[in-house]
C-alpha cells in the first residue's frame, strides 16, 4: 500500500515535467513555417539522370548522376548545402513531428489529471493501465489462461545446447527477409527497362537503401547456411525418425523453397550476372528428361529470358514463395510443438 | 511405454519452461543477428555484392557463375553429361524427402548417430571442395 502511494507520488510530478518539456520543445523547435513552399526556393531539388561514362580501361558503363535543376545559387556553392545549411529547406516531417509532440504532451497531461481525479474520487489505489487492458481483453477473448499454458510449456533441458537454436535463427532470418524485402519492394520496378535503374536508385538515393539491400543479400545467404546446418543437426541426431517423418519432409520442403527464393531473387537486379546466371540455370533445368523442356519454358515464359521472365520471377519471389513458405513454416512449428524434441541417446 | 517408473520421473524433471528460459534464449540469438545486420548495413559499401553492368542479351560474358550454393552442381556438370548432371540433384532432393521412410529403424544405442556424423563430415568435405573448385 505504502509502495503504491509512493510510486503515485512520484509519477505525477514526473509526468508533468515530461509534459512541460514536450510543450516547450514543440513551441521552441526552430524552423520556418512556410517549409513546404518549393516554389519559394530559387531552384528545384536536384534530380537523377543516367549517363554513359567511359571508364579508365576504355569500357563503357552506365552511371546515375545528380543533376541540379534550375540555377545554382552561387558559384562554387553546393546546391544541397545551400538549402540544408541555410535553413531554407525544412524537412517534410517537421510539421507532423511538432504536432505529435504537442498531442503527446496533451495526452500525458490529460492522463495525469484523470489519474489524480480518479484516485481522489474513488479513494482506491490506481489500477495500472496495463492491468486494465489485460482485464478488458480477457473478458472478451479469455486469452490469459491458454497463453500462460502455451508459454509455460516445459521444454527438455537438453534443448538449451547451442545446436538446437539453428532452426529458430533460420525462422528469424525469414522475418528479416520479409521486412527488408517489403522495404525494397516499395522502390523496385520489375521491368527490364526500369529494374536496373531502380536498384541504383535504391542504393544511391533511398535513405538506408544500400544498407537494406545488403542486409537482404546477407540474410538470404545466411538463411541457406543455417537451413543446411539445422538439417545436418537433425540428420545426425536422428530426429527425422518416427513419429517425426513429416516434420523432416516439411523441413526439406522449406530448404527447397529457400533455394527457390535465392534463384528467383538473383535475377531481379537485371544486371549481366543475374541475366546469364538465370539463362544458364534454367538451361540446366531444361536438360532434365521428359519434363525439363516444359519446365524451362514455363520458368522463362517462352524460349528466352526476357521481360515476362522477370515479371514471373518477381511474382514468385514476393507472392507465391512467401505464402507457401509461411504455410510450410506453420506446419513445421506446429509439429515441433505437438511432438516435442527427439531425445538424443 | 515399458520404461521403468523412476526413469520416466527423472526425464520429466529435466525440463525448463518455454517462457522465459527458451524464449529469452531465442530472443538473445535474434538480438545477436540484429547486431550483425546493423554492422553489415553500416559497412554495406564494403561487404555488399555490387551490381554489375546492365543485362544485355546480345553480349555473353566470359565467366558465367551461379550463386555459391549451386557451384557444386555447376562443377559436377563439367564432368558428366548434361542430362545426368540435371538428374542427380533431382534424385538427391527426392532421397532427401524420402529419408525418414527409407531409414525407419528405431535406435537403441549411439552407433547409427556416429555413422551418420562420419557420413555427414565426408559429404560436407566433398561438397565444400566442389564448391571452392567451381568458384575458382
Amino acid at each position: 500500500m505504502q509502495q503504491t502511494s509512493r510510486r503515485a507520488g512520484w509519477s505525477r510530478p514526473a509526468a508533468l515535467a515530461v509534459a512541460l518539456t514536450l510543450v516547450a520543445a514543440a513551441v521552441v523547435l526552430p524552423g520556418s513555417r512556410d517549409a513546404l513552399g518549393q516554389a519559394a526556393l530559387p531552384h528545384g531539388h536536384p534530380t537523377l539522370q543516367t549517363t554513359g561514362v567511359v571508364l579508365e580501361d576504355g569500357t563503357e558503363a552506365t552511371r546515375l548522376v545528380r543533376v541540379a535543376a534550375g540555377a545554382v545559387p552561387e558559384s562554387g556553392q553546393d546546391p544541397c548545402l545551400h538549402c540544408h545549411v541555410h535553413g531554407e529547406d525544412t524537412a517534410i516531417t517537421t510539421e507532423p513531428l511538432r504536432w505529435a509532440l504537442l498531442v503527446t504532451a496533451g495526452m500525458v497531461f490529460a492522463f495525469g489529471m484523470f489519474q489524480s481525479a480518479t484516485v481522489w474520487r474513488t479513494r482506491r489505489p490506481w489500477v495500472p493501465l496495463r492491468v486494465r487492458a489485460v482485464r478488458w481483453l480477457d473478458e472478451r477473448y479469455a486469452f490469459t489462461e491458454p497463453l500462460a499454458k502455451a508459454l509455460g510449456k516445459p521444454v527438455p533441458a537438453f534443448a538449451m545446447r547451442w545446436w538446437y537454436c539453428l532452426g529458430g535463427i533460420t525462422a528469424f532470418l525469414f522475418v528479416v527477409q520479409a521486412f527488408t524485402g517489403i522495404m525494397l519492394a516499395f522502390y523496385y520496378k520489375p521491368t527490364p527497362e526500369a529494374a536496373y535503374q531502380s536498384i541504383l536508385y535504391i542504393q544511391e538515393e533511398v535513405r538506408f537503401g544500400g544498407a537494406v539491400r545488403t542486409v537482404h543479400q546477407w540474410a538470404a545467404n545466411g538463411m541457406i547456411v543455417l537451413c543446411l546446418l539445422h538439417m545436418v543437426r537433425t540428420f545426425i541426431v536422428g530426429a527425422y525418425k518416427r513419429p517425426r517423418e513429416l516434420n523432416w519432409v516439411s523441413g526439406a520442403l522449406l530448404l527447397v523453397l529457400t533455394l527457390a527464393f535465392g534463384f528467383t531473387g538473383y535475377l531481379l537486379p537485371w544486371d549481366q550476372r543475374a541475366y546469364w546466371a538465370t539463362t544458364v540455370g534454367t538451361e540446366i533445368g531444361g536438360a532434365i528428361p521428359v519434363i525439363g523442356e516444359l519446365m524451362m519454358v514455363m520458368m522463362r515464359v517462352g524460349w528466352d529470358v526476357g521481360a515476362a521472365t522477370l515479371s514471373r520471377f518477381y511474382a514468385l519471389h514476393v507472392i507465391v514463395l512467401p505464402v507457401v513458405t509461411i504455410a510450410a513454416m506453420g506446419a513445421h512449428f506446429l509439429m515441433v510443438r505437438r511432438l516435442g524434441l527427439a531425445r538424443p541417446l | 511405454m515399458s520404461q521403468p517408473e523412476s526413469a520416466v520421473e527423472q526425464q520429466e524433471e529435466q525440463t525448463v519452461p518455454f517462457y522465459p528460459v527458451q524464449f529469452m534464449r531465442e530472443a538473445r540469438m535474434a538480438a545477436v543477428m540484429v547486431g550483425i545486420f546493423l554492422v553489415v548495413g553500416a559497412l554495406w559499401r564494403v561487404v555488399g555484392h555490387p551490381i554489375g553492368d546492365p543485362a544485355d542479351p546480345m553480349v555473353t560474358p566470359q565467366h558465367i557463375k551461379p550463386e555459391w550454393y549451386f557451384l557444386a552442381i555447376y562443377q559436377l556438370l563439367k564432368f558428366v553429361p548434361k542430362t545426368v548432371g540435371a538428374v542427380i540433384p533431382i534424385v538427391a532432393v527426392g532421397l532427401l524427402f524420402a529419408l525418414p521412410f527409407i531409414d525407419r529403424r528405431q535406435e537403441t544405442d549411439r552407433r547409427p548417430a556416429r555413422v551418420r556424423l562420419i557420413a555427414t563430415v565426408l559429404v560436407t568435405v566433398v561438397v565444400v571442395a566442389m564448391t571452392i573448385w567451381g568458384g575458382m
